[in-house]
């Protein structure tokens, strides 16, 4: 039985795409077997950090839910991205990618798609390529999509910032969350400022949301200027940011289902 | 939330005129936070249609000044956006493609008579959440029959991926 991971934040630009890519490669690097599906179809992010390119992924998630192809022949194996690492990858990656062309995103805005169909592909994917964890990189914001893949989740990463301006969305989110009955919620900081005590900050963000926090990530100078060129984790293994990203990639292991554990 | 502890050394920052590059005003900046940004309550407020309200920060922590991107107009440097860049004497950021230049000047450069502010140090942010607020959010999409139906799905869903 594999964990459905949904990573989430209320807006955009808080570091979902990042933090989803370098969890999951973490994950596969502990000997999982993991896909991430790129369900942010307006604004696709995953693909660059592994540096997927249309020859590489002749088709996508957009095919799949046009019916167009099975959701596996969209699935990228990236485990070579990993093997720069200087630990042998001893599970799998795959990716799923978003469509990076300006008139896909564009019929998807305005025909819509069945989200019964983007659960059905999850559950197709898993089976088909036998996964231990499957993560959901999502839209910002509320909606239709975003609230299926929160309902069909074992594990929801909410990810914010600690500005004024996600507080109040973050909490909605998580409201609506418990109600879906997601089984378990983990709270992330990203993006910390290095004036910020942010052992204070993970006190007091338990405390106002009531929810366990996974992690507080500081604002990363190197990680700005990898920019989006490839997956931190790989390419800066010893770091701090890093050795706290695995703290975080362990906790979610812990919340997977034994029976999927094969490290 | 705890601003860091050690003293800031003092920053000071010009605002150029677009034309000639010339500065036209200058702050003294002492931490341990400055905004930039049309808002009047910026610390360095810059009265530009192209800046937005609160455009960018200086903050100082563990030994540094960092300049951090608040907008999505961006802040460049060099002609490249930057999200946070550490401060270095002589760095020239600009506000968005289309705003205004500044300039962090070394202290010895600047002219005694121009005018300077000082900043007090910031209370201390907490963390709010207006839950009358959250309340009514939430109620109007938990109530909506949509959500109901969700619910049931991923409640068999569930049942169904477990036995
Ligand atoms: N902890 C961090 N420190 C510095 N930059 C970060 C951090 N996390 C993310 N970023 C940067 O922020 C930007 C947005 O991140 P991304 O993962 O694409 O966010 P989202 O998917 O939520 O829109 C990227 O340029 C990324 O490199
Ligand atoms: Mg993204």
């Amino acid at each position: 039985m594999a964990t459905i991971v949904s990573v989430h934040s209320f807006r955009g630009g808080t570091g979902k795409s990042n933090s989803t890519a370098n969890l999951a490669s973490l994950c596969a690097q502990q000997g999982y077997r993991v896909a991430i599906v790129d369900t942010d179809i307006q604004s696709p992010g995953v693909h660059v950090l592994f540096g997927i390119d249309e020859a590489q992924a002749p088709r996508c998630l957009n095919d799949f839910l046009w019916g167009t192809c099975r959701i596996d022949e969209a699935a990228v194996d990236v485990t070579p991205v990993l093997e720069g690492g200087v630990e042998p990858v001893a599970g799998r990656l795959f990716v799923v990618p978003s469509s990076i062309k300006s008139d896909e995103i564009g019929r998807v805005l305005r025909d819509g798609y069945d989200v019964g169909r983007l659960n059905d592909g999850f559950r197709a994917l898993i089976k088909s390529l036998a996964l231990d964890l499957l993560f959901i990189d999502t839209h910002p914001g509320v909606n239709e999509e975003t609230l299926l893949s929160l309902a069909i989740s074992d594990l929801l990463v909410l990810i914010m910032r600690p500005d004024a301006q996600d507080y109040q969305g973050t909490a909605v989110t998580l409201e609506l969350a418990r109600r879906l009955e997601v089984p378990e919620i983990l709270l992330t900081v990203n993006k910390v400022p290095p004036s910020l005590d942010a052992v204070k900050l993970r006190v007091d963000v338990a405390r106002t949301f009531g929810v366990e926090v996974a992690g507080v990530l500081p604002l990363n100078l190197e990680m700005v200027e990898v920019a989006s060129g490839g997956v931190f984790v790989t390419r800066y293994p010893e770091h701090p940011f890093t050795r706290e990203l695995r703290v975080i990639a362990g906790r979610i292991t812990v919340a997977a289902a034994p029976a999927a554990r094969r490290a | 939330m705890d601003l860091d502890p050690q003293p800031s050394p003092t920053l000071i920052v010009q605002l150029l005129d677009r034309a000639r590059g010339v500065p036209v005003q200058s702050w003294h900046v002492t931490g341990p936070v400055a905004r930039i940004g049309r808002a009047r309550e910026c610390e360095i407020p810059v009265a530009d249609p192209y800046v937005s309200r609160q455009h960018a920060e200086l903050r100082f922590g563990e030994g540094t000044w960092l300049l951090v991107c608040l907008s999505q107009r961006g802040v460049l440097v060099g002609g490249a956006p930057v999200m946070i860049a550490r401060v270095t004497e002589n760095l020239q950021f600009k506000l968005g493609q289309a705003g205004p230049e500044l300039r962090v000047v070394p202290a010895a450069e600047l002219p005694a008579d121009l005018p300077t502010m000082s900043l007090p140090s910031l209370p201390v942010q907490r963390i709010e959440i207006d839950e009358a607020l959250k309340t009514k959010e939430v109620a109007a999409i938990a109530e909506s029959d949509s959500f109901r139906a969700l619910l049931d799905k991923a409640r068999q869903l569930r049942k169904d991926r477990s036995d």
